[in-house]
């Protein structure tokens, strides 16, 4: 196949506020409980934004590794938006920088939930 | 660039299938396989290059006889596959509104 910069984006709305949503992508344990152990297992969180709402992670399930990026918003009614995007890791080949979200946050002193 | 199309015509045929998954229960030479399935050992032979080439199975000689066995990697790319196009995702959104919902309490 060639087409390696495909990537797909699924997209839904949860009937949960965006706070509950974001513990349920960002806590390793709860995230286990969706998405699967073995899935679990095999991926890195390498980026974790709660104020942009994003959770990004290296998906080492895929050779080579993809990267899976989930994204919330709120939605009118007060619940979320959830845009899920699988797609090639280009930080695979080239190192992987920062994103500005990425690095308010490390200022912020966000700690990561073991 | 791996592809995944040898792979969707090497198990598209079902007694290639069916050799595949007999070769689940472990190292296998020829012989043996035949002995499960209704077809000639020549015919096992060529369902078995077929799957080789398509990175299923992996062959181990020893002296004049070859052994065959199951490579886990040559279904990589069918799970790659599979995780692009639509199977996976919804499947795991459905099991996120679960525990949503499981949380509550």
């Amino acid at each position: 196949m060639t087409d390696a910069d495909a990537g797909v984006t699924f997209e839904c709305d949860l009937d949960a506020p965006p706070e509950k949503v974001w513990r349920a992508l960002a806590e390793p344990a709860l995230r286990a409980a969706w998405l699967g152990e073995t899935e679990e297992r095999a991926c890195e969180a390498i980026e974790l934004a709660p104020e942009a709402g994003r959770v990004t992670l290296r998906w080492r399930l895929d050779q080579p590794a993809s990267l899976v990026t989930f994204e919330i918003d709120e939605t009118v009614s007060g619940g979320t938006h959830l845009t899920i995007t699988h797609e090639p890791a280009v930080a695979s080949v080239v190192p992987f920088t920062p994103r500005p979200a990425r690095t308010q946050m490390s200022a912020g002193g966000w700690r990561m939930a073991a | 660039m791996i592809e995944s199309d040898p792979i969707f015509r090497a198990l598209g045929d079902p007694t290639r299938r069916a050799v595949y998954e007999r070769l689940s229960a472990g190292e296998m030479n020829v012989a043996n396989l035949k002995a499960g399935l209704a077809i000639s050992q020549p015919a096992v032979s060529q369902h078995l290059a077929a799957l080789k080439l398509a990175g299923l199975v992996r062959e181990r000689r020893e002296g004049r006889r070859t052994f065959y066995r199951i490579e886990p990697a040559g279904l990589h790319p069918l799970i790659d596959w599979l995780g692009r196009t639509g199977a996976f995702w919804p499947e795991r959104i459905d099991r996120l509104k679960d525990l949503l919902k499981r949380m509550d309490q």
